[in-house]
């Protein structure tokens, strides 16, 4: 694997870093950086390696984890080995599939879908590395409490914003001007029937403060009940039982758009457009990390995971209960009242275009990649970073719900940090969205996604 | 758990509009004002000068009622008066009022400076003419309002020199504690830390007094920004950047 990648973040990063630290600090920071800049380029031919996918003989001989090598590309997509290149080792030394772009750098081939940001951006990049997709549901195993539960490949999203202006609630708060870097990775499927049932999803949450207040988690977080999702437009909807059976609740909830929130919106009268914006999921999490000895919270963080144009939606009696937007287009063709907008002109033209060749479509497949239902659009709400851990260790081992927090490793553990910190202040300290203005969009991209 | 999803709203208070981070536009603004704040405190400290020689002088032209000349105030006169008052010994106090510029520094804070009334209240002896020792404290207080204040204020032990003989300018050094705290009635935040001062000021005798038109900058650096509240430290190493213009009454 030679990809030459020469990395502005480094730069970017080392600046960002050096301005809290004084202006003499930034100086030699620049001057740092510019000679790192040269030498990376220098060295690039020697040192070709993409940083996410390090094919040593190290990673080679490492046992591969549940989650690595599931995925099979569709027609035209990059072989499956170009795919599992990108690959980094976990904690526990197996390995696990990693980000990648949506297109190889090196053949040009589409891998179909999409990771999100690339966290080599990232100002934690250097402290925690890559996100070992599927680690967490790895642990579970580990722990033999009579749960498996593993996700696809696609849904791992990785988002990341570097010196996050933090909002502060109250009068006084406003003396605080708290910045904070946050790189999250969460398996947010929105392709299939999974997120109606299944409230466990892998979490990576990483963040630094300039108050000090600073959280590396890794676990599987329990979004709302199993077995039950909530409408957008609010309401419980029952679906069926949970994988596996024995999920734990959690906090929070699986906000996903069902018929019933769509069909006011989307369908509409000639001269409307409709709106597309209610095919919206937002994922509200709530984690906490909790010690075995007292239960007490330690951290908690409760950042909500939104997802535009996914391409589901919950609809009873479908096939596995799964709806399809771009359907939703061609549907209703013949009544008054039916999708109208930019989208389903994306649709139509792909139809089109699909027809122009003879075939006999009148419905776009969802997972074509003209359709614009792909969930490539997503932003995360920054909630409620909190540390309760002043004078407490900074490395924790939890069980893979955060729970049972202790010193000492145990089967089925996750090391965690948590500073020793508390960032009580009397005043709430939230951050903005992040990634909203962004899309993840790229050739080839396309649902499952 | 957080009620909603949906993105909240930027927030629009007052005080967060106070304390909203210097974009690039505003801070060429505030470069901007650097000048003409810079003006405005030389004129002030030339107009208090000015005032207390026109004061000086109106008073002598009203105690002399012999029907000689009136006795104008010469600043040959007043130099006279501050070659008295720079023999005297023994004790000496002064209160001043004034316009400062405060701001807290941290890695969690606000930065920005902003402009209240400053007030100073002095005591102390002097052991030469040459040679003030005393224990000063001062207060900076700008109330921003919605029921926020900012208030800077400290006690130092003082020394002040006049460095040219039978001239009345001198210059102030001190040494002492600085507190910074931020209150809006239900939190405040504070930080505590060792200060010091440095100031340089000139004395214009009247009616048995000084006036002394000062400036002076107060720094401390190495406090624990603290929630009052909680009790919880925000940053470790906070610092307080102040600086104001005074008129002080010295009494000896």
């Amino acid at each position: 694997m030679t990809i030459c990648v020469i990395r502005a973040p480094v730069r970017a990063v080392a600046m960002r870093s050096a301005r809290r630290d004084g202006v003499m600090t930034m100086r030699f920071v620049r001057h740092v950086g510019r000679i790192g800049l040269i030498g990376l380029s220098l060295s690039c031919a020697a040192d070709q390696a993409s940083p996410v996918a390090p094919t040593g003989p190290q990673l080679e001989a490492a046992t591969a984890a549940v989650s690595f090598g599931i995925w099979t590309p569709g027609p035209g997509e990059c072989p499956k080995a170009v795919h599992d290149r990108y690959s980094t080792l976990g904690p526990d030394g197996k390995r696990y599939p990693a980000w990648h772009p949506p297109v190889d750098p090196l053949s040009g081939c589409s891998f179909g879908h999409e990771h999100g940001r690339d966290p080599r951006g990232s100002a934690l990049y250097a402290r925690v590395g890559d996100p070992a997709f599927g680690y967490a549901n790895e642990q579970l195993d580990a722990a033999d409490i009579g749960m498996r539960r593993h996700e696809d490949h696609v849904g791992h999203k990785v988002e990341w914003e570097n010196d996050v202006l933090m909002r502060t609630n109250g009068g006084a708060g406003a003396l605080l001007e708290v910045r904070c870097d946050v790189l999250t990775k969460l398996h947010q499927g929105t392709h299939s029937k999974d997120a109606f049932t299944n409230n466990l999803h892998e979490l990576n949450y990483h963040v630094r403060c300039t108050d000090r207040t600073e959280m590396h988690i890794t676990v599987l977080t329990a979004i709302g009940r199993p077995g039950e999702f909530e409408r957008t437009c609010g309401g419980t909807v029952q679906v069926g039982p949970a994988t596996p059976v024995n999920s734990p609740n959690g906090d929070g909830r699986r906000k996903i758009p069902d018929w019933s929130c769509l069909e006011s919106r989307l369908l509409v009268g000639a001269g409307s457009k409709s709106d597309f914006g209610a095919l919206h999921e937002s994922w509200e999490t709530h984690t906490t990390i909790r010690m075995a000895d007292g239960n007490k919270s330690i951290a908690s963080f409760d950042p909500y995971f939104q997802v535009f144009r996914p391409s589901r939606y919950f609809e009873r009696g479908a096939s596995d209960n799964v709806g399809r937007p771009a359907a939703l287009c061609s549907a209703h063709q013949h009544e008054a009242r039916r999708a109208r907008g930019n989208e389903c002109d994306a649709v139509a033209q792909a139809i089109s275009v699909l027809t122009s060749g003879g075939a006999a479509f009148t419905l776009l497949p969802y997972d074509d990649a003209r359709s614009p239902f792909n969930g490539v659009r997503r932003q995360i709400d920054i909630n409620n970073n909190t540390v309760r851990n002043v004078d407490g260790p900074t490395t924790w081992y939890t069980d893979p719900f955060g729970k049972n927090a202790r010193t000492s490793p145990f089967p089925g553990s996750i090391r965690q940090y948590v500073s020793s910190t508390n960032n009580d202040y009397g005043v709430g300290v939230n951050g903005p969205t992040v990634g909203g203005s962004r899309s993840y969009g790229g050739p080839g991209v396309r649902a499952p996604n | 758990m957080p009620a909603s999803s949906t993105p909240r709203p930027a927030t629009t208070r007052f005080a967060r509009q106070r304390f909203a981070p210097l974009t690039l536009p505003r801070r060429a603004v505030a470069t901007m004002w650097l000048l003409p704040r810079a003006v405005l405190t030389v004129a002030l400290l030339i107009g208090s000068v000015t005032a207390a020689h026109e004061l000086q002088a109106q008073s002598r032209s009203a105690t002399d009622s012999t029907g000689s000349a009136p006795r104008l105030a010469t600043p040959g006169a007043i130099a006279r008066d501050a070659r008295a008052f720079a023999k005297r010994v023994g004790l000496w106090g002064a209160v001043g009022v004034g316009r400062g510029s405060a701001g807290l520094r941290c890695a969690a804070c606000q930065s920005d400076q902003t402009a209240a009334f400053a007030g100073t209240l002095s005591i102390g002896g002097r052991p030469h003419p040459r040679f003030h020792v005393g224990i000063e404290t001062w207060a900076w207080l700008d109330v921003i309002g919605n029921g926020v204040d900012r208030m800077a204020r400290g006690t130092q032990l003082i020394a002040r020199h006049y460095p040219l003989a039978n001239r009345a300018m001198h210059v102030t050094g001190g040494a002492g504690t600085s507190r910074f705290s931020v209150d809006d009635g239900n939190t405040r935040f504070d930080a505590t830390s060792p200060a010091l001062t440095l100031g340089l000021g000139w004395d214009v005798p009247y009616r048995g007094v000084l006036l002394s038109p000062a400036i002076s900058v107060v720094a401390s650096t190495g406090g624990a920004l603290a929630s009052r509240r909680t009790g919880n430290n925000v940053a470790d190493n906070a610092s307080l950047g102040l600086w104001r213009s005074t008129l002080s009454i010295t009494w000896f």
